[in-house]
């Protein structure tokens, strides 16, 4: 549909001398990331109905797409080197900073800190924080762990983490931005989501 | 475009979609070495969105878009074809700006402070 859509768009461009941007552009604004379609039937009305503006895909995934300007300068100084693991803060090497690692998951969130000898510390999920059901998928369930989570790691003494976040979900972003509020320093973000590349087949489309 | 596809390609494509290198591969990458970004002044925000912007240039969200559910033949088809369609226009576009915001002479902004 999609396609179908472009190609009248360019046979416009060829024929018209009438067409303007402003006729072209607002049908349908040509953006790098697919939009995502919750079933197939979605997926079959696509063309027909026009939607606003570019709906944010992924909830975690903020500053992915091009509307939000994210600046990049000097991004090279602000990657870890080999240096960096040895590299204090507040007094801790990086390399024995604890882990906090973060599922992110569809439907839920996980937290779960370990310190560099792979020891649980604490750990946490919506479930634990009281929510229950589909109200666990919510960014709101996700910030709600995340302070609970840094709460807990203050009561112990720890003030300063490392993020492993895995996974695309609701409490991607919000956990860690909860985490943060409860008063621990995040020394670095890093993204371990599963990426599979030989697995096996996805499952099919949902139909609702 | 659809037709152009269609005309020499009816197979599928083996899916998850990747360069198949070997499995598990981001797996035996060293931890906290690849996909890290360092929190500065503790702009957890910031440091998020630039993480999510570079994971998107790589191409790595669309990795993680394109295996959540099976794609059938011709929804890979139509992919396809709109990647395609997609890259011509935006060749001309770039080119058509650039045509457009042409100067020809030595200082091509005068009176321009910033770059």
């Amino acid at each position: 549909m999609a396609a179908r859509n472009l190609a009248l768009q360019f046979s416009r461009l060829a024929l018209g001398t009438r067409a303007s941007c402003s006729q072209i552009l607002p049908i349908r604004s040509i953006s790098s990331s697919l939009p995502k379609f919750d079933s197939i039937r979605d997926n079959h009305r696509a063309g027909t109905r026009l939607t606003g503006p570019e709906q944010e895909i992924f909830e975690g995934t903020t500053g992915a797409n091009q509307l939000l300007s994210v600046n990049l300068k000097n991004i090279e100084a602000r990657f870890p080197t080999a240096e960096t693991l040895n590299q204090l803060f507040d007094g801790i090497p990086y390399k024995d900073l604890p882990i906090v690692y973060i599922k992110a998951t569809k439907n839920n969130t996980l937290i779960n800190v370990m310190d560099n000898k792979q020891h649980v510390i604490i750990y946490t999920s919506c479930r634990l924080e009281g929510f229950k059901h589909a109200r666990k998928k919510t960014t709101i369930a996700g910030q709600t762990t995340g302070v609970a989570a840094g709460q807990k790691l203050v009561r112990r003494g720890i003030r300063t983490v490392r993020v492993e976040v895995k996974g695309i979900g609701p409490g991607r972003l919000s956990s860690v931005k909860g985490m943060d509020t409860a008063g621990v320093k995040i020394v670095s973000i890093t993204d371990h989501s599963n990426l599979i590349e030989l697995g096996p087949r996805p499952r099919k489309i949902r139909r609702i | 475009m659809v037709r152009m596809v269609r005309g020499f390609w009816r197979g599928t494509l083996t899916q998850p979609f990747a360069i198949k290198l070997f499995k598990g591969i981001w797996n035996s990458h060293p931890r906290f070495a690849t996909r890290t970004i360092m929190v500065r002044d503790n702009d957890v925000d910031a440091a998020f969105a630039t993480l999510n912007r570079l994971m998107e240039s790589e191409g790595l969200l669309k990795i993680i878009r394109s295996t959540q559910f099976y794609q059938k033949p011709y929804m890979q088809r139509n992919l396809l074809s709109i990647e395609a369609s997609r890259a011509i226009f935006n060749e001309d576009m770039t080119r058509k700006m650039k045509f457009l915001v042409r100067k020809n002479r030595p200082n091509a902004h005068p009176g321009q402070l910033t770059t």
